[in-house]
């Protein structure tokens, strides 16, 4: 017969710069095992210790998914550029593994739900449990120790717990930081900024209707294709007059009450404009120069995608405002 | 006594009392970003008190084995030896006396005082696997994985459940490592 396991595993592995983190169930405690390759840390935190529990959200799953679908674009217009120039096999293959890589990782990342940072407080210190790094996990770790922490103090409902919480400070007042207000029981107002100016976003219309004509432009470019001449005049002064008025965008937006998707479709169309100088700069000196016409056709087919995804959002943030 | 209320950890703001034990997460006052606070009772618990040393009053009270004067009020659960309150050290649900906790950390009998292990079948897995990226280095990590794998056997591993597969993997790495390498240098001098 085999002997009670003396630990039970609460969450999966957590990857992080140092190592790997794993949080486990104990009879009377909880234990943090951080693994550095050639040996394991512990830390335990006892039941009866244990003051309080913090989490919070963060953005850390919104930033690797923009990192990712950055990533994910890129390699998908170098895979559609590889496929249908006369390059090897390998280099496709290769460009297809890491494509696939990146839409995995993004599909992963997605689908395990918000990121989280998690800390538990004892009288000792307050330490981050960098094992629960997922909202969902944080959940489902709480929902499992809330009653054996619960179980080994002694019991008390909410409103004596925040009475005598709101009591304790004014008898052993906390060590006082520079940056940290006095706890009080009523929320301190939100700040306001300073001057919210009404911004009727004319110049995010322009930039929106300047998209769509260079959706419609590129789809005759790539139904009927352009002289080399003519493009180049277009995509010259298509470029100037996007920039232009993504800095007026820029300005206008700042500190004005605009929909925070239109803000954020300019700071992404301003990032669409950088990728677009950078791919055109990296075609100028492709070796497959035979291959022009289809690099532009790879090229204004990730260009039609993308200001169409943009024209939709600058529709959808801009079409209740004003 | 409160060591410290719970503070955002964006804006470092004390959150507010008000959201606490609360079951959805809500936003800090000072910087929106969402946070969910549990508490428990023990961030209002005083203190415990201060342990009474008592004197033997005679009347088949039994003295502190340390402190013959005063009086036992635990057993040891290591050594048997009856305790006063100044001698008995609280681990866990055990009480021992001492000696018996600086032997068991000496010993690394008593795993709760254990903050560190070392894991002598990842070593042994990273000399038999790490040298593939430099094959010169096989005829010194070759041995010493199989070294590290035999000295590491009965040493004490993790504290959670581990099968001894990265010993036994190690060992074959390395011995074949070192039959490649014999073969090498066999050809070699033959030819």
């Amino acid at each position: 017969m085999n002997a009670p396991r003396e630990y039970t595993p609460l969450t999966r592995r957590a990857h992080g710069i140092a190592g790997r983190y794993r949080l486990y169930l104990g009879a009377d405690h909880l234990l943090h095992v951080h693994e550095e390759h050639i040996a394991e840390r512990y830390q335990r935190f006892y039941f009866r210790d244990i003051q309080a529990i913090h989490v919070h959200h963060t953005l850390t799953r919104e930033v690797f998914s923009g990192l990712n679908v950055f990533a994910l674009i890129l390699s998908a217009f170098v895979l559609t550029f590889l496929a249908l120039a006369d390059t090897p096999v390998v280099l496709w293959v290769i460009a297809s593994v890491i494509t696939l890589g990146w839409l995995v990782s993004l599909i992963i990342n997605n689908s395990r739900g918000k990121t989280c940072a998690c800390f538990i407080q004892t009288a000792v210190g307050t330490e981050q449990l960098r094992a629960v790094n997922r909202l969902r996990t944080a959940e489902r770790v709480i929902s499992r120790i809330q009653p054996l922490i619960e179980a080994t103090q002694p019991a008390m409902n909410r409103d004596d717990l925040l009475r005598l919480v709101a009591e304790a400070p004014s008898l052993h007042p906390p060590p006082v930081q520079e940056t940290v207000p006095t706890p009080t029981l009523v929320p301190p107002p939100m700040p306001v900024p300073a001057t919210v100016k009404h911004c009727r976003g004319r110049a995010h219309i322009a930039l929106a209707v300047l998209l769509a004509l260079d959706v419609v432009v590129s789809l005759v470019d790539i139904t009927w294709p352009m002289t080399h001449d003519i493009r180049t005049m277009y995509a010259m002064l298509t470029l100037f007059a996007a920039i232009g008025l993504s800095i007026g965008a820029l300005i206008a937006q700042a500190n004005s009450d605009l929909p925070q998707l239109a803000k954020t479709l300019t700071w992404a169309n301003v990032g669409f404009l950088v990728l677009a100088l950078l791919a055109s700069v990296a075609l100028q000196f492709t070796p497959y120069k035979s291959e022009e016409r289809v690099s532009q056709l790879c090229f204004d087919t990730y260009s039609v995608v993308v200001q169409t995804g943009l024209c939709y959002g600058f529709w959808q943030a801009l079409r209740r405002w004003r | 006594m409160i060591a410290a209320l719970p503070t955002c950890r964006h804006c470092k703001a004390v959150l507010p009392p008000v959201q606490y034990n609360m079951p959805t997460p809500l936003p800090c006052p000072q910087c929106g970003r969402a946070s969910r606070v549990l508490v428990f009772p023990a961030l209002v618990q005083p203190p415990p008190p201060v342990p009474r040393l008592t004197a033997v009053t005679g009347n088949g009270d039994a003295g502190c084995f340390y402190h013959p004067a005063k009086q036992a009020t635990m057993v040891c659960d290591g050594c048997g030896r009856f305790l006063c309150a100044l001698c008995d050290v609280e681990l866990g649900s055990e009480h021992l006396c001492p000696p018996c906790l600086e032997a068991g950390r000496r010993k690394r009998t008593l795993t709760r005082l254990e903050t560190r292990r070392v894991l002598y079948d990842n070593v042994a897995m990273a000399l038999a696997v790490l040298p593939i990226l430099t094959c010169f280095l096989f005829p010194i990590t070759s041995p010493a994985a199989i070294g590290m794998a035999i000295w590491g056997w009965r040493k004490p591993g993790s504290l959670l459940p581990r099968t001894k597969a990265r010993f036994v993997i190690a060992i074959i790495i390395g011995v074949l490592g070192i039959g490649a390498g014999i073969a090498y240098w066999t050809a070699i001098i033959r030819s």
